[in-house]
């Protein structure tokens, strides 16, 4: 490794540290603004991301800084990436977003329209454990309502 | 957080015939926090909403309460409008249908003429209005991800005027939609505008302010642009907040 090689520390919201080459780091907007704005002290505080949430991150970021990865690995990576569960892939939506890395945050948009499209809503309310709150009456006017709207 | 405004209901006023309109009880419940798309910001919202088809939309806004809700914000039913621009049509042509790759779409009521023109979508309304060349028009507005639907009043039929073009926006400052009919005399060649504001719940004649002369009106018209300033209701010279009437008639088909 080169002498240049500089380190940084993250801490996440429940206090655990994670030590990154800065050059992988500052796929974080956030981070890369921090650092050249030049206000990086030793630690930089996570507020909004979890330890588990943080190692998923970091773990997208190494595989996508390694060199000579084909693009049909990254493609399989990426694909295993996004298989988790809901409550995992809104965590990667809070982190990106707090992070802003667009590549992260847009590859799990998709994977949560993926997941919402071709379903019915009774689908869709099982795949995100969402519950029903309708009323019998509001679930029958919504029925007729997409009956009317697609043929 | 970025702050969200309700789009104002359509159906404030009166309850039109068979119409139904679900009016969400906002913010209800607060099941499943940890993974409700209610908790992400509006920005990511629509960074998913925009991956999905209208029929998604359907399915989507079938979901819960909340789910319900959020399609209803204006910061993202404005970025819908892509969407239902390129899906929604009133044509009944099969074969058309088929060469625009278009869905056909139902309206849920019955048009009072044969003859009709979407208008582009504002905020994902859409606006039916029509007939052209005639002395008498029907319009309507529709929010179909709501399902609100207003038959709007109609406007003063006056003798000898028929309708040649016809608009539809938004006016963030006053917070009103407001369509907007272009009638020409059939022979004097003199014509005006009238439009109606949902606020108001009625039609006015536009102040003319710029082109008070019939031959400016008459410019206008054959250059097909008539251009209002939809917040104080008067012509403008002004490009901005401008109707391209013909434009909007390219979208003209028959239910």
């Amino acid at each position: 490794m080169s002498s240049s090689t500089k380190f940084l520390t993250l801490k996440t919201c429940d206090d655990k540290k994670f030590v990154l080459d800065e050059a992988i780091a500052v796929r974080s907007q956030t981070i890369k603004n921090m650092v050249e704005d030049d206000c990086v002290s030793n630690v930089i505080p996570l507020p909004n991301v979890n330890s588990k949430t943080m190692t998923k991150v970091i773990e997208y970021w190494k595989k996508h800084s390694e060199e000579g990865v084909s693009k049909d690995v990254l493609m399989d990576f990426d694909k295993a990436f996004v298989k988790v569960h809901h409550s995992i892939l809104h965590a990667l939506i809070l982190a990106a977003n707090f992070l802003n890395d667009k590549e992260i945050l847009d590859m799990m948009c998709q994977e949560v329209a993926d997941r919402i499209k071709g379903k019915t809503p009774e689908e869709i309310r099982k795949e995100f454990d969402i519950k029903n709150d309708f009323t019998p009456e509001e679930e029958e006017e919504i029925r007729k309502e997409n009956a009317w709207a697609f043929e | 957080m970025a702050k969200k405004t309700k789009i104002p209901p359509l159906m404030n006023a009166v309850k039109d015939e068979k119409n139904t309109a679900i009016t969400p009880s906002s913010s209800s419940s607060s099941h499943q926090r940890e993974t409700n798309l209610i908790d992400l910001t509006i920005d990511v919202q629509i960074n998913i909403l925009t991956r999905l088809s209208m029929k998604s939309l359907f399915q989507f806004r079938s979901v819960c309460k909340s789910w319900r809700t959020l399609l209803l914000t204006r910061e993202i039913a404005v970025h819908l409008d892509q969407v239902s621009d390129k899906i929604y049509t009133l044509t009944t042509n099969a074969d058309e249908l088929w060469l625009r790759g278009l869905r056909r779409f139902k309206i849920p009521i019955e048009l009072q003429s044969l003859e009709f023109m979407l208008l582009e979508p504002v905020n994902g309304i859409i606006c039916i209005i029509g007939p052209v060349s005639s002395h008498v028009t029907f319009a309507y507005l529709w929010n179909p991800l709501t399902n609100e639907f207003k038959h709007l009043p109609k406007p003063n039929v006056q003798m000898g005027y028929v309708a040649v073009g016809f608009g539809f926006g938004f006016a963030p400052k006053s917070n009103d939609y407001k369509v907007v009919r272009v009638v020409q005399h059939e022979r004097k060649f003199d014509s005006h505008a009238e439009v109606y504001s949902l606020n108001r719940g009625s039609w006015r004649r536009v102040k003319d302010d710029s082109c008070s002369s019939s031959s400016a009106w008459m410019n206008r018209i054959l250059q097909g642009v008539v251009t209002v300033d939809l917040e104080n209701e008067v012509t403008t010279e002004e490009e901005r907040m401008s109707f391209d009437h013909k434009n909007h008639q390219a979208d003209h088909r028959y239910v």
